[in-house]
């Protein structure tokens, strides 16, 4: 069967399925995050926002930890790790308690509520879908 | 090549993470039910895009908690799970690949099929499969 695998030059989408948290905005997360003096993050709503978590999104990558930021109206933040990452032999639980103390060891997410699965995608002009 | 969900007609976009198996066609969905209801007894009717069959099929998976996605084109791939949202806490991947072929099983051959997460996207129509 050909299925189309993975994204060609000429798709502008994709998708993505994580376990993590959500912010309700670039502010809240950025307020989140430890170390900001250090990062030199600090929320100007007079710059563009997205640009501004560039350091903090560095370090998270590094940690295989993905980042979706909404650069549409709602400009939401999505932060956590693929669900492709979890062992075969981890329950969800374990991989969620996991994801979380590595997320924490950067950013706080004490008023973030619980940690989720987070299915979506990144469309054409930036914005993202949830399912 | 293109792979289309059979019953969606706008240019919506959606995502979908699941755990099931992919199948050549349409027709081979149909020669693989175990089911012995009579609303699958129709060997010599060809698959139409959107058409009455499809749609019982859907509805038939459907009431099991599958997902069920097909491709609307020449050879209508089919993608068929559960998406992994419904994972428990306490769920490996594993187990709950176990259960989904199982669960599966009941309904359809799946002989030595290899069981897959699989996360993608419809794309105004247009589903797009992740690596």
């Amino acid at each position: 069967m050909k299925i189309r695998l993975g994204f060609v030059s000429n798709s502008s989408t994709s998708s993505f399925c994580i376990v993590g948290f959500r912010f309700d905005s670039i502010k809240t997360f950025i307020e989140s995050c430890k170390n900001k003096k250090e990062l030199g993050l600090k929320f100007d709503s007079k710059e563009p926002q997205y640009e501004q978590l560039e350091p903090i999104r560095n370090i998270l990558d590094k940690k295989d930890i993905a980042t979706y930021v909404d650069d549409y109206d709602d400009q939401f933040v999505l932060i956590g790790k693929n669900i492709t990452d979890m062992k075969d032999s981890e329950t969800l639980g374990e991989f969620k308690s996991k994801v979380q103390k590595d997320i924490e060891e950067f950013v706080d997410t004490d008023k973030e509520g619980l940690i989720k699965i987070f299915c979506g995608y990144v469309g054409m002009g930036g914005e993202i879908g949830l399912d | 090549m293109k792979i289309r969900s059979a019953f969606v007609s706008n240019s919506s976009t959606s995502s979908f993470c699941i755990v099931g198996f992919r199948f050549d066609s349409f027709k081979e969905i149909l020669s693989l039910l175990r089911h012995e209801d009579t609303r699958f007894r129709f060997d010599s009717v060809e698959y139409e895009y959107g058409g009455a069959n499809s749609t019982i099929l859907q509805e038939f998976f459907e009431e099991k908690d599958f997902s069920f996605l097909v491709g609307g084109y020449n050879d209508n791939p089919v993608l068929i799970g559960r998406t992994i949202k419904s994972m428990k806490k306490t769920q490996t991947l594993q187990k709950f690949e176990s259960e989904v072929k199982s669960d599966m099983g009941e309904l359809i051959s799946i002989g030595d099929r290899k069981i897959e997460l699989i996360v993608g996207a419809d794309v105004e129509g247009e589903i797009v499969c992740e690596d």
